[in-house]
């Protein structure tokens, strides 16, 4: 009885007090928004060869680099469960992929859209895009694997697994495309910012920084009603079981 | 390759990719806020019904 | 010999000779690896001109698919018969389990790699150095062996198991595809691949996904 006392405490989200650390955090996250977005469209110079939609890269790059943060968080989620076994390591972990999965495609496509106009192709099986996208499948795969493990416990150890031994794929799958595109190289590469300019100035590195400080919030504010749900959904379930009996 | 020429030529791809990235995100966080008080509504229902049993 | 050593032998010896019994899973990967190189003859327009750069993929994919096969199968056996239970009480470390099951797989695609390499030359006139192919093919069926029997074990827990493996191990293993198909490349006498270090990639591929499996998977099978 003592144990389901303890889980039965709703998180200050759920129970509408709302934490003032939440409601901090989502002001500052919808603030940061706001002030990135003016930058992108008002600060950040107009690249020369690229043109306008250059700016894209102020969108992808920081995704990108919040879905391996994500996948990152995984791991760490990961090998913490199958250490203490606390089921609220998994739901970081369930969440994290979950929303890392979001940013990834987020990247793969605003990856097109960027290469249709500068090199008139939406796919190019350049390294850094095909990297990302079996970084995808591999969490996809999670999910998948998660919605068909219907017992909790199983599935946080296998997720834990997966967790793991994918997040230590990733620089192994990073090398053997880059050397193998490097041999090969593709018809097409997708547009970056360094390829096209050898000195960013420094409104472009800003303007980068403060869209990555941005993402990383969205990130964390997404990662905190995301568990939140997650521990809703677990004492939904605890709560299913015993109101059946 | 659009030249020098004229950089806005592409500003259609560069609002298509912030709009697939305000959407995606903003719809993302929509519909997780949406989820999460279905959730919560499960639970107050569920709270209750555990509570007459006992 | 140490024991850890014993007791693999004594789950490897079960396994073959279970096999050399019925044969099924062995004879399965056979036919599908042959079946798959032919399917490749009318999928893809393979003029010889082309063999050097396409043919390693084609044989690879092959070898992949017929692995796949086996190693859906690797568990399937155990828990069938429920002597799975038998052996998760018995007093082994979960990794004495992992590698005779990796061996065993190992065995099992060698053997598939011994019989596809000669068809494959026989089918599309390749000329090879069988003894390098031969390697590659080896380094590239430990890593497969690795990785399929851990994803094996976990998405065997699942109710679809047949979809869960392929999606499971299929991302995990590019780094394997890209190395033995470029290793390959240059066996082959393709020399555009002899730059990069492919063969140590598949070596330090091997290495970690062999030591990483046997560590998880206590974590994979704890029921």
């Amino acid at each position: 009885m003592a144990t389901i006392r303890q889980e039965m405490a709703l998180p200050a989200a759920a129970a509408g007090r709302g934490s003032a650390l939440t409601t901090i955090l989502t002001a500052a996250t919808v603030l940061l928004t706001v002030v990135s977005l003016g930058m992108i469209v008002f600060y950040a110079p107009m690249e020369r060869v690229q043109g306008v939609v250059q700016r894209i890269y102020y969108f992808h790059v920081p995704m990108a680099w919040v879905a391996y943060l994500a996948f990152l968080v995984v791991l760490v989620a990961s090998v913490m469960y199958l250490w203490k076994r606390d089921m609220k390591w998994d739901r970081v972990a369930r969440a994290s992929v979950e929303v890392g999965v979001v940013f990834t495609t987020m990247v793969l496509i605003t990856g097109m859209l960027w290469g249709k106009p500068i090199w008139n192709t939406y796919w190019t099986w350049d390294a850094r895009l095909t990297s990302t996208l079996v970084l995808w499948f591999i969490y996809v795969a999670y999910i998948m694997l998660r919605s068909y493990t219907p017992d909790v416990e199983r599935g946080a150890r296998l997720g834990a697994v997966l967790g793991i031994v994918g997040f230590i794929d990733v620089p192994i799958i990073h090398f053997s495309v880059t050397w193998w595109r490097t041999l090969h190289p593709a018809a097409v590469v997708a547009p970056t910012l360094e390829r096209t300019t050898p000195n960013a100035p420094p409104q472009t590195v800003i303007t980068l920084l403060v869209c990555l400080l941005t993402m990383t919030l969205v990130y964390a504010t997404f990662m905190v009603y995301r568990t939140g749900l997650e521990r809703l959904r677990d004492q939904n379930r605890e709560l299913e079981q015993l109101a059946g009996r | 390759m659009p030249e020098a020429a004229d950089p806005f030529a592409s500003v259609g791809y560069l609002a298509g990719a912030a709009v697939v990235t305000v959407v995606g995100l903003v719809g993302y966080a929509l519909a997780l806020a949406k989820r999460f008080a279905g959730a919560r509504e499960r639970n107050t229902v569920l709270r209750a019904q555990v509570g007459q049993s006992r | 010999m140490p024991p850890f050593a014993r007791q693999v032998l004594v789950l490897l010896e079960k396994d073959l000779r279970l096999e050399l019994r019925t044969k099924d899973a062995l004879s399965a990967m056979l036919v599908f690896a042959f079946l798959v190189l032919v399917t490749f003859n009318f999928a893809l327009d393979l003029r010889p001109e082309l063999m050097s750069t396409v043919g390693p993929g084609v044989l690879w994919i092959a070898v992949v698919f017929g692995a796949t096969l086996g190693l859906g199968r690797t568990f399937a056996s155990e828990r069938e018969q429920g002597t799975l239970e038998g052996l998760l009480i018995a007093p082994v470390d979960r990794s004495v389990l992992f590698i005779a099951k990796f061996l065993t797989n190992l065995v099992f695609m060698v053997v598939m790699e011994l019989v596809s390499l000669p068809l494959f030359v026989l089918l599309f006139n390749v000329p090879v150095q069988p003894l390098p192919v031969m390697g590659i093919l080896l380094l590239g069926a430990i890593g497969l062996s690795a990785v399929g029997v851990l994803f094996s074990a976990v998405a065997g827990n699942t109710r679809a198991r047949e979809v869960m493996l392929p999606v499971l191990m299929f991302p995990v293993i590019v780094p394997i595809l890209i190395g033995v198909v470029q290793a390959m490349g240059l066996a082959i006498g393709n020399d555009s691949a002899r730059d990069m270090p492919w063969v140590s990639l598949l070596i330090a591929f091997d290495g970690i996904y062999l030591a990483a499996g046997a560590i998880v998977f206590e974590y994979v099978l704890e029921e």
